[in-house]
């Protein structure tokens, strides 16, 4: 059959970039040497074609090199045979006619991509690749004689030679990138997806690239193509479906011996390829134990090395188990770190377990000391957190040593802290770990620690690379481990304690803010009650001073008028409507006065005043003015000798006002008041309590009870200035007036006033 | 009806002839007075007109032991001061009523200055609070110029403030009242202060 040469096709598409790649691929491949005639003739001819035997017998005939080989492997086939007794056509009938021309295929392959002169390593993968693929194509020729219809499936040897062609042909085409892929493959990276990777196409498509160029049969082909198609979904086009299944088949034995380089190492479909096949291992073994002997004549034929195929398979298995050896190393250092790893997250576990809401410092340093412990596997741990802005150390330490873990919790302030503060500057500036300097050993002492003090290391504890405390352990126990084995995990301990330290702070921040602002929110209220009531007070102030001359006026007029027509009269009537008028004016004049009396009350002039002789003496006025019985008043001391510091008439006029309120809110035949001064907290106050069982007030009528002018009673019956008065005069005095009422049950007044003059404090 | 300009009791300055009737003695007489300066007066710019201040002839009187009925109505004087037109009016008629006082008024404390300069009441009836000058103003006036010593004050006033009416008694009132009052109260503190027969 002529060798043509077909044009490059583009087998796979992608970004510009990418193709363009591929293209440079592409073209190095088609620079590769045609199939030499011999490889192309024989290849045309299948097993049963004997006819053309003497057309390849006359083609050997003429290469020398070729001759020799053949001749070489017929004589270590029989070795009686004599030089000078070999033909070629007696070769091809001792060796047979397959054998001759897989030989003949393979040598002729070999030497025009398997030649090296590259580096040692380079070598020795081209020779592994080639290895993998005589092994292939031998167990695909041995496979065949198990297989049921294997007769029909073609030429399973030279497909199995040729499956890998692609690797062969890249590595020939661009022999340093081929190493880098070797290189990856070594790293456990697929060889198809390194090869993508740095050529844009792997052997699968390059092989079959070639394979077209050479014109080798469709059933070679596929081979190439679909190697690593799994077997069960493979194309319904295929010409050839079972001879890739058993190259495939072939293939996994193969990688599973070990034998050669196919950079691949699973073998996963090989049961069901098995199965496919309905044979079983035994035959496998059987294949498998021929398999050195039957690549050795290939070995030898091609110079692939001079080792005996047994030794080969040796180093195989050799080299499987110091993979295998290295595998299992990395798992146990895989183990180690997910143990360390687990213990970490059980200590972070034990910390956040024990970090609840409404954590302080020192919980934060007891659960910090407990996760450490976790860690560690210590026996002793002490943990301290710096408070700068309170000059304070929170400290916690545990004991597995001691019963239950005992915890010894407790702020540690005072003198001491700047000692400790400024060893901690220094030590925090050492990085970790630093061995445990006196103070602090001194202070983990204090807690009951009796350990050595040599032996203590100190693990700081950072919140956002601020050293803001640090760990005291005593790694001296056989179960302990180690500082460094751990520093990974410290490091994430050391993270979750500082920002378990940064919450809680912020958390106390915002709870004292929270404080601060309800409080500065009440004393705003406070304020603004206040403000309004003495911007009203100041307008009923400047109301009442000017009604006061404006009024009086008039009154005085109505007054003396009716004063001077009373003297005239005569008649008794008209004596009584004047009298009226009199009496109405002086009414009216009253009210005015009281309103100057709220609105200026005058400078207090205090004095000592003998709260009992002050109570009995109003108590007598009270019995007469407002019609009190003894009976329904009770005045009572808790101490007799109390005193007042006051105004004795605002004194007078509180009480009056109260009094007289009480009265008003009281039912005449229930009426019960009591005054009282309990002993106060303390001796710088004196509280008088004015309890009646009246009617009491709502909160809404509470809230406005010492507003100027609000009167509770029915209109006429007050002018609604009495609590309002009392309490400017109380506050004038210094002091203080509360009031607390629930309608029906009555209102108890409090008054507190200074006990004496503030210089005998 | 008299014009009460020409009743001694009201004028302040006398005619050689009206000296001669107060003091129930010749013109002539009177002329020598004065011309030998035992009677302090002035002559009237331009003429050779005798002229004799109420003050010099009461001096004058009084140095020659001449009772003063003639130049005194035996009623004590009066000035009530307030700027309510109701308040003077009744306190015109109550006192009026009683008989025993001559009774003038003033509603500003300029027009009380002058009041007092012509009037010499016996006693001031003193609002407290005047649209020109306060009483306490008022009372310090007065009380600085000698000639009224004599001259009593009691303010009358609706002002309750204790601090006030200390400062009023400071200034020199002599007595306090509070508006409204009791008018037989008026009356007897004001005969009181006065003297009143």
């Amino acid at each position: 059959m002529p060798v043509a040469v077909v044009p490059p096709r583009r087998d796979a598409v992608g970004t510009s970039a990418e193709s363009d790649q591929i293209e440079v691929v592409l073209s190095h491949l088609d620079r590769l040497p045609t199939l030499p005639a011999v490889a192309a003739k024989l290849l045309s001819l299948t097993t049963s074609d004997k006819s053309c035997a003497q057309d390849v017998v006359a083609i050997l005939e003429t290469d020398p090199t070729l001759t020799a080989t053949l001749m070489g492997m017929a004589r270590r086939t029989d070795h009686g045979l004599r030089v000078e007794q070999l033909t070629m056509s007696r070769i091809v009938a001792l060796l047979g006619f397959q054998r001759v021309r897989n030989a003949v295929l393979s040598v002729q392959i070999h030497n025009i991509l398997g030649d090296s002169n590259d580096d040692r390593t380079a070598a020795q993968t081209r020779q592994d690749i080639w290895k993998h693929s005589l092994a292939v194509a031998c167990v695909a020729d041995m496979l065949t004689k198990h297989v049921r219809g294997a007769d029909a499936l073609g030429d399973a040897f030279v497909c199995g030679l040729l499956h890998d062609i692609g690797k062969t042909a890249l590595d020939a085409a661009m022999p340093k990138s081929y190493l880098r892929i070797i290189s990856r493959v070594l790293q456990r990276v697929c060889i198809c997806d390194a090869e993508r990777e740095v050529f844009g196409i792997d052997h699968l498509v390059a092989g079959k690239r070639l394979a077209v160029r050479w014109n080798l049969p469709q059933t070679v082909i596929e081979c190439i193509r679909m190697h690593h198609q799994d077997h069960a979904t493979l194309p319904s086009s295929l010409v050839n479906p079972d001879m890739v299944r058993l190259i495939q088949t072939a293939d996994r034995i193969v990688r599973r011996q070990h034998v050669g380089f196919s950079g691949y190492r699973d073998t996963d479909n090989l049961a069901s390829l098995l199965q496919h096949w309905s044979i079983d291992e035994t035959v496998i073994d059987q294949i498998v134990e021929k398999l050195p002997e039957r690549m050795a004549d290939y070995d030898q034929l091609i110079g692939l090395d001079d080792e005996e195929g047994r030794s080969l398979y040796a180093q195989s298995v050799a080299k499987a188990n110091v993979e295998l050896g290295n595998i299992n190393a990395q798992l146990f250092t895989s183990r180690q770190q997910l143990d360390r790893a687990q213990a970490c997250m059980r200590a972070v576990g034990v910390l956040t377990n024990d970090v609840v809401r409404d954590a302080t410092i020192t919980d934060v340093c007891y659960a910090s000391a407990r996760a450490t412990l976790e860690l560690y596997a210590a026996n002793d741990v002490f943990v301290f957190i710096m408070n700068e802005g309170l000059c304070t150390i929170y400290t916690a330490s545990v004991s597995s040593k001691r019963e239950d873990l005992a915890a010894h919790i407790a702020p540690a302030v005072g003198q001491e802290f700047n000692v400790l503060h400024k060893e901690f500057e220094r030590l925090s500036h050492q990085g970790p770990p630093v061995s445990a300097q006196e103070p602090f050993v001194s202070l983990w002492r204090s807690t009951g620690y009796t350990g050595q003090s040599d032996a203590v290391c100190i693990l700081p504890i950072y919140d956002n690379k601020t050293p803001i405390g640090g760990v005291l352990l005593q790694a001296d126990g056989e179960n302990s481990i180690s500082w460094s084995s751990c520093a990974t995990e410290w490091q994430t301990l050391s993270k979750s304690i500082g920002l378990a330290v940064a919450m809680v702070r912020s958390r106390i921040a915002v709870e004292c803010n929270n404080d601060e602002l309800l409080d500065l929110n009440r004393r705003l209220h406070v304020t603004q009650r206040d403000l309004v009531r003495s911007r009203s007070i100041s307008m009923v102030s400047e109301m009442a001073a000017g009604a006061a001359h404006e009024l009086n006026n008039p009154l005085s007029v109505i007054s003396a008028r009716s004063q001077m027509s009373l003297q005239r009269c005569n008649d008794p009537e008209q004596a009584e409507v004047w009298q009226t008028l009199i009496d109405q004016a002086k009414n009216a004049a009253e009210i005015v006065t009281d309103l100057m009396a709220f609105a200026k009350p005058g400078v207090p002039q205090a004095t000592e005043i003998s709260l009992a002789t002050l109570l009995n003496t109003l108590a007598q006025h009270w019995e007469t003015r407002l019609d009190l019985k003894p009976s329904q008043l009770c005045v009572s001391l808790d101490n007799p000798k109390s005193t007042v510091f006051a105004d004795s008439n605002h004194l007078t006029q509180v009480l009056d006002a109260l009094v007289e309120n009480a009265v008003f809110a009281t039912n005449p035949k229930t009426r019960q008041l009591k005054i009282n001064s309990p002993s106060s907290a303390s001796d710088e106050t004196v509280r008088i309590v004015i309890e009646d069982n009246g009617v009491g007030m709502s909160s809404a009528v509470l809230e406005h009870a010492v507003d100027p002018f609000f009167s509770f009673r029915e209109a006429g019956r007050g002018r609604g200035l009495g609590l309002s008065l009392a309490h400017r005069l109380v506050a004038h005095n210094g002091g203080e007036l509360w009031i607390a009422s629930s309608p029906q049950t009555g209102t108890t007044v409090t008054i507190e006033l200074p006990a004496r003059p503030p210089h005998r404090q | 009806m008299a014009d009460k300009r020409m009743d001694p009791r009201n004028k302040s300055v006398f005619t050689t002839g009206e000296v001669a009737q107060v003091c129930k003695v010749s013109q002539q007489t009177v002329i020598r007075c004065f011309d030998s300066g035992r009677l302090k007066g002035f002559r009237v710019p331009g003429s050779r007109f005798r002229r004799i201040p109420r003050d010099a002839l009461i001096t004058f009187m009084k140095t020659n032991e001449i009772p003063l009925d003639q130049l005194e109505s035996g009623k004590r004087r009066v000035l009530v001061v307030d700027d309510d037109e109701a308040i003077i009016e009744m306190f015109s008629e109550l006192l009026q009523r009683d008989g025993r006082f001559e009774i003038r008024t003033a509603t500003s404390g300029y027009q009380a200055g002058i009041m007092t300069e012509q009037f010499r009441p016996d006693i001031l009836l003193l609002d407290f609070k005047l649209p020109d000058i306060n009483g306490t103003n008022v009372c310090r006036t007065i009380r600085a110029n000698p000639k009224f010593g004599h001259v009593k004050i009691i303010i009358i006033s609706g002002v309750a403030d204790p601090d006030e009416v200390q400062e009023l008694m400071a200034a020199g009132a002599d007595e306090f009242i509070r508006k409204p009052f009791d008018i037989n109260d008026v009356i007897s503190r004001v005969a009181e202060l006065v003297n009143a027969a």
